[in-house]
């Protein structure tokens, strides 16, 4: 015989088997299938135990909610990812997820006087911020303060903030907090980390260089040979730092540098 | 009846049914239908084959540890890096080399100082060099070239004292030497480098002018890392020039005091990496 019709093909007890209509095969128990399934077709049905469709899913990985896999996207890399650095007044804008921000924020330098007296650095702010929830922040960057002649007291610095977070203030110019004494270093506030810049050298009959401050030193110290040295080439120093004192006499002290704000992204 | 041998079972209307053919047994319908088998449970103890194989998981073995992901069509094991991102160690070039990058390393924070200008003999200073600092995504580079700047030299009375070398980190960013003593102008202070190509890129501090009666003052080639040697004084010898290795990378070099004694080289730059996976 080679071909058999019937409705239903059952064991001796009548408890498993195949069930035939004209358009399905259906087991009601257990299929067992000793050697190689082969698939065709597509799969169906209220498993849990096979993989979802791909249809869509490049680049994701499987999890389980405990009761079906599904495919969703890895969970983001925590890491660094870019810096902003200001080196003038402006906004930040939290570029798309990033989750913490170290923040570094060094007020402007206190300027040089006319007798060698040095400005003072500006102080510096450190802080680790989570921004999840904050867009933007306003960075308040100083600007430069004004190197004097003998016997002038020279420009403080001014402050650089980044919003209402942290802060650092100026340096101070020379002779500002005591005539003929170099300008004390400004500090940081609202960090976690706040610190004094470096102050300057004191009057004296030739010229200093500044204060220097997180970043760096100040301007070299000129001579009566090159003129007013040091004030000509006042933006060859580091953001922060103090003016170099001018020698005496008749020479300009260097005008305090610029803060900065530089804020390091980690996702 | 135990066993009934036969080659196809059909319905009773002889459309749907199982044929054999070899060792196999097919799902056959005539009218062309879906021929679909539906079952309680399914135990395979074999394999799987066929156009469906995406939907079970791949051959396991050799992937211990790794997660499946996958491509869109079909599924693959690979090795889990998400919640490792993180820093993980730092790369510290006193000279020059080649960077290679750590396994798994995804992103290098590069700081690149200069080396610091030499120290005259009258009180002048070195500059500084100059300081440059950037975040590089290194998934797609395996290494890069790194230059390093040596030691530049301090003079005596009344020599132009070296300019000190540029630093940088293959062509990403790079850092210029400070400048010798009386290098940008006699009886000056160097001015310091600069930094150039990185986010942050900034100058070094200059050295002190020529005087008498000392050498440089404390705040004198300050550059990132720091300023220059302890200033000398003539019982001290070449002081400052014997502890001129007593300074920070990139720092100008202490002008020695007058005279006779020898301005302090400018130090060599220096370039740090710190990975971050």
């Amino acid at each position: 015989m080679s071909t058999l019709r019937v409705a239903a093909i059952k064991d001796l007890t009548g408890n498993t088997g195949f069930v035939l209509s004209a358009t399905t095969v259906q087991t009601n128990n257990t299929l067992v299938i000793p050697g190689t399934l082969q698939i065709d077709g597509s799969i169906t049905g209220s498993t849990n135990s096979i993989l979802p469709s791909h249809s869509g899913q490049s680049g994701k990985m499987l999890y389980t909610n405990g009761t079906s896999p599904y495919w969703d996207n890895p969970p983001s890399a925590d890491n660094i990812s870019s810096m902003s650095v200001f080196t003038s007044s402006g906004t930040w804008n939290r570029p798309s997820d990033v989750k913490y921000i170290k923040v570094q924020v060094i007020g402007g330098g206190g300027a040089g006087g006319g007798h060698g007296e040095g400005g003072g650095a500006g102080g510096y702010s450190e802080e680790v911020i989570n921004v999840e929830s904050i867009s933007s922040v306003y960075c308040t960057v100083s600007g430069e303060s004004n190197g004097t002649y003998y016997r002038g007291g020279a420009g403080n610095g001014g402050s650089s903030s980044f919003g209402s977070y942290l802060s650092a203030s100026g340096g101070y110019g020379a002779n500002r907090n005591h005539q003929h004494c170099g300008g004390l270093g400004g500090v940081g506030s609202g960090g976690n980390l706040n610190i004094y810049g470096g102050g300057g050298d004191s009057h004296h009959g030739r010229s200093s260089v500044g204060g220097g401050g997180f970043w760096g030193g100040a301007v070299a110290g000129g001579h009566p040979q090159g003129g007013n040295f040091s004030h000509n080439h006042q933006s060859h120093s580091s953001p922060g730092s103090g003016g170099s004192g001018g020698y005496f006499n008749s020479h300009r002290g260097s005008n305090g540098r610029p803060g900065m704000i530089v804020i390091t992204h980690f996702k | 009846m135990s066993s009934l041998k036969v080659l196809n079972i059909y319905d009773v209307s002889g459309n749907c049914g199982l044929t054999r053919s070899g060792s196999q047994w097919t799902i056959t319908r005539n009218d062309g239908g879906d021929r679909k088998l539906t079952v309680s449970t399914l135990q395979i103890d074999g394999s799987v084959t066929g156009n469906q194989t995406a939907r079970f998981l791949p051959s396991q073995s050799g992937q211990s540890g790794k997660v499946l992901k996958s491509n869109g069509s079909s599924p693959y094991w690979e090795t889990f890096l998400g919640p490792q991102g993180n820093l993980s160690s730092m790369s510290v070039f006193t000279s020059g080399g080649t960077w290679s990058r750590p396994s798994g390393v995804r992103y290098a924070h590069v700081q690149v100082i200069g080396g610091g200008g030499g120290g005259g003999g009258h009180g002048e200073g070195g500059g500084a060099g100059g300081y440059s600092e950037e975040i590089i995504n290194v998934e797609g580079v395996s290494t890069v070239s790194v230059s390093v700047s040596g030691e530049a030299g301090g003079t005596y009375y009344r020599g132009g004292a070296g300019n000190g070398g540029s630093s940088s980190f293959g062509s990403y960013l790079s850092a210029s030497g400070g400048y010798g003593a009386n290098r940008n102008h006699q009886h000056n202070g160097g001015l310091g480098g600069v930094g150039s190509g990185g986010n942050l890129n900034i100058y070094g501090g200059g050295g002190d002018q020529h005087h008498d009666g000392g050498s440089s003052n404390a705040n004198s080639g300050r550059g990132f890392w720091g300023a220059c040697v302890a200033g000398g004084h003539p019982q001290g010898g070449n002081f400052s020039h014997n502890h001129q290795s007593h300074s920070p990378p990139g720092s100008g070099g202490n002008g020695g005091y007058f005279n006779g004694h020898r301005g302090s080289n400018g130090r060599p730059g220096l370039v740090v990496v710190t990975h971050y996976l």
